[in-house]
């Protein structure tokens, strides 16, 4: 007996160089292997168009036409061609079509790994279906090609593959069967007749909701163990995508975007960050299906927090680490002084704290020690406008032209999987420059670092800077604010952590660095390069000490040597570093901040 | 309504926020309602004084600075463990009395004292008086109504109907404390309004939502 229809696997003839709806797929030649599963029924009927060899007819292939076009780059609009201004069919064929991935944040385009036309392993691409395997499967054995081959040839709509497709259509698959009914004799059995259920029933009537979930905490850590914050916020995030693994379309260690029908399952979610102490900045919008939008902050302005229940008055002692609830509970270490922590906060602080390195590093350490905190923050609405700009930069350089050319779920779930390297590349590359005893990972985002130097800083912006190299090279170019945000800050080991957060929560973009107590610098992207390189030119270090020690007094006093233009050696490296520095936008305190750096 | 705009100065005040752990105090970034109330009502003796302020952002004006210092049990008079203490130098802010006849007694200029660590030279601010902004002026016009603005400073939930806050879209939640009218070393934490909530009030106590460049 057949399993249920396996979404993920609909677009089998896109893995190879036959064309999609069959025309040219020698069928009489492999009759004998044509499988009789669910899925190959979705293989041939999940495209309303006449040339397919189906059309959907069952609940299940009816409810795969949905997904398919939900989990797309485009919603099958027409484009027009800025030229001659006459609207083409998408479906229609065009030599500049292109079957691999064009990537829009670093213009890469991989190699098209499509099975040959007549070869042995279309066979085994058959028999392969002809087993009825199930996703995991599928995506195991063909998953070189499904990353490189792009969702759709199309020019202009090359970009996600289909890799990325097939997951999100088999999400979204697997919401609409659990939320919404079709009867079978409802779908009809002529292409018209299904296209009216499409758009009287479907798309204009159900409805699904989108959440943009933030999570946040209260807490001010200031203990070692008081960072096990960090650990709840991961544990629960990781729980939500692990009981909600469908309806979580994007995540990063602290934001999800969650797709669901119910509010019961919107309800799960709170109840499990007020359960585990966190808040939520929210965003929640209801939608009929053509209307969905990974851009949540259009569809939802401001949005709401969410608290769960809060106290209007709270009689002393309020708790000191999260200051929200009452401090009913005593916490005591040796001779040190009663801290009153609420049962959440005392519960966290409890835990058995896994980060045991920094923990270790702060008892045992000396006064000199110091410590760099390494955090990497996506703005989510950030990368929604971003992408849409790339896009519409891809359309534009193609002599395309589209008023309706957003930004759909498919990107964002692409972008996520380059984010996702990104993020262990950033991992790798960190403990293997400053060495795995030396970093703790606080989370997937968010590294320890026992520095030696101040120059240390200069390392991790080199890794940041390769790494953007190779995974998001257009982000250095960007003239607008980068989604991403890199903080950077060092800080002496027994300074409290909390005030190190509280820096890296107000971080401006691209890239924030502080040294704590000495000073702040902001940069774009784009100008990192030029900031490595002036990094690089040999200063007299007497003229940097000097410069640093005279801000100690008086800062006036030192911008005032800082741009004395006298001909003495200490000048010269002044000069040295306005010629390079200023036109990166940096001021004078963000100079100073630098040549500290570099004094070290 | 009307609120009598104060310049608030200062060259060293700690706002201190609860101590940490034993070792740390931070220093607050804001005016708290709790605070400046607290501290104009102690030094005029008027008891229905109502008034919030903040910061001026600019970076040559409340600068953040560190200390060391060990305070003495009372009792013993012996050192405990050192106390790394945050405050703020040269400072500049601005604060809003709502006013009522207690705020039309307040002089043009005084001197209130305000924060912790008073007894080691900090916390002397002067207070002069700017003006009196009225519904006539352009900065106690109501905006918000497009979900575009967010306080600038801190308010007591109950007391929003005071500074005239008239609808709240977004809170942002914590807890400020207020003294007990009779027993002032007492009192207890009321849930308040932080920056950030996205309200609809007076122009002068909010600002422009935060748009990505």
């Amino acid at each position: 007996m057949s399993r249920e229809l396996v979404p993920e696997m609909h677009d089998m003839l896109k893995l190879t160089k036959y064309k999609h709806d069959f025309s040219d797929f020698p069928t009489d030649r492999f009759k004998g292997l044509i499988p009789k599963t669910e899925t190959w029924e979705g293989v041939i009927g999940h495209h309303l168009k006449e040339g397919f060899p189906a059309f959907p007819t069952t609940p299940s292939t009816f409810l795969l036409k949905i997904a398919d076009s939900l989990a797309s780059s485009f919603s099958r609009n027409k484009l027009k061609k800025s030229a001659k201004g006459v609207e083409e069919d998408y479906a229609e064929e065009d030599p500049a079509d292109k079957h691999t991935v064009n990537t829009l944040w670093c213009s890469k385009e991989g190699e098209d790994k499509r099975l040959e036309k007549e070869s042995p392993q279309i066979r085994a691409l058959l028999e392969f279906y002809n087993s009825d395997p199930g996703a995991e499967e599928f995506f195991a054995k063909y998953d070189n090609i499904l990353r490189t081959r792009a969702e759709d040839a199309h020019k202009g709509m090359n970009v996600t593959s289909l890799f990325t497709h097939c997951r999100l259509t088999g999400k979204f698959y697997r919401i609409l069967q659990k939320n919404f009914a079709v009867e079978p004799k409802e779908i009809g059995t002529t292409i018209d007749a299904v296209g009216r259920i499409l758009g009287d029933k479907t798309y204009s009537q159900w409805q699904l909701s989108i959440a943009n979930c933030r999570f946040r905490f209260h807490q001010k850590p200031v203990r070692a163990k008081d960072l096990n914050i960090f650990l709840q916020l991961e544990e629960t995030v990781g729980k939500i995508r692990c009981d909600f693994a469908d309806n979580v379309l994007f995540s990063t260690p602290e934001e999800l975007i969650f797709i669901y029908a119910k509010e019961e399952d919107l309800d799960r979610v709170l109840k499990m960050a007020a359960d585990n102490g966190l808040w939520l900045e929210l965003r929640v919008a209801r939608r009929l299906l053509g209307q969905l939008s990974p851009d949540v902050s259009r569809l939802d302005k401001i949005g709401q927090n969410f608290y769960g229940v809060t106290d209007e008055q709270i009689e002393p002692p309020i708790c000191e680490i999260c200051q929200m609830r009452q401090g009913t509970k005593e916490w005591k270490e040796g001779e040190g002084p009663i801290e009153y922590l609420c049962p959440t906060c005392y519960d966290i602080r409890d835990k058995r704290a896994p980060l045991t390195k920094l923990r270790y590093w702060i008892d045992e350490g000396g006064e000199g020690l110091s410590l760099l905190w390494v955090k990497i923050k996506l703005d989510y609405d950030l990368l929604n406008r971003v992408l849409n700009k790339f896009y519409v930069d891809y359309l534009k350089g193609l002599g395309l032209s589209t008023t309706e050319a957003t930004t759909r779920f498919s990107i964002i779930s692409e972008f996520q999987e380059g984010y996702d390297a990104f993020l262990r590349d950033f991992s790798k590359r960190i403990n293997n420059g400053f060495g795995g005893e030396n970093v703790q990972r606080v989370l997937g985002d968010f590294y320890c670092i026992k520095a030696e130097s101040t120059k240390d800083i200069l390392e991790v912006l080199k890794i940041y800077k390769e790494l953007l190299e190779g995974h998001f090279s257009k982000f250095l170019t960007l003239s607008i604010d980068s989604p991403l945000t890199l903080s950077i800050v060092l800080s002496p080991s027994k300074f409290p952590f909390f005030q190190c957060w509280r820096v890296i929560e107000d971080s401006e973009p691209d890239i924030h660095i502080a040294l704590v107590g000495h000073g702040e610098i902001t940069i774009k992207n784009k100008n990192l390069r030029e900031l490595l390189l002036a990094s690089e030119t040999r200063y007299r270090k007497t003229a940097l000490h000097k410069l640093a020690e005279v801000s100690r007094l008086s800062e006036a006093l030192a911008r005032l040597r800082f741009e004395d233009k006298s001909r003495d050696e200490d000048s010269q490296t002044y000069r040295q570093l306005r010629e390079r520095l200023l036109p990166l936008g940096m001021g004078f305190r963000d100079i100073l901040t630098f040549a500290r750096i570099l004094e070290d | 309504m009307a609120f009598i705009e104060y310049q608030l100065t200062s060259q060293v005040l700690c706002m201190g926020e609860r101590i940490k752990a034993g070792i740390f105090r931070p220093c607050a970034r804001t005016i708290r309602y709790s605070q400046i109330t607290g501290a104009l009502r102690k030094k005029l003796g008027l008891p229905d004084l109502h008034a919030v302020g903040y910061l001026v952002k600019d970076d040559d004006y409340n600068i953040v600075d560190h200390f060391i210092y060990s305070p003495r049990d009372r009792a013993s008079d012996i050192s405990k463990v050192p106390l790394q203490v945050e405050y703020l130098t040269n400072v500049d802010g601005r604060v809003y009395v709502v006013e009522n006849e207690s705020a039309k007694a307040l002089p043009e200029e005084f001197t209130i004292t305000m924060g912790a660590l008073l007894s080691k030279g900090f916390g002397l601010c002067n207070m002069k008086k700017l003006r009196l902004l009225e519904d006539r002026h352009e900065e106690m016009r109501i905006v918000g109504e497009s979900r575009d603005f967010e306080l600038k400073v801190r308010i007591p939930e109950k007391y929003k109907d005071i500074f005239n806050i008239k609808k709240i879209f977004k809170e942002v939640y914590g807890f400020l404390f207020e003294p007990d009218e009779e027993q002032p070393y007492t009192g207890h934490y009321v849930r308040s309004l932080f920056e950030g909530s996205v309200v609809i009030g007076p122009k002068i106590l909010l600002k422009e939502r935060p748009r990505h460049g």
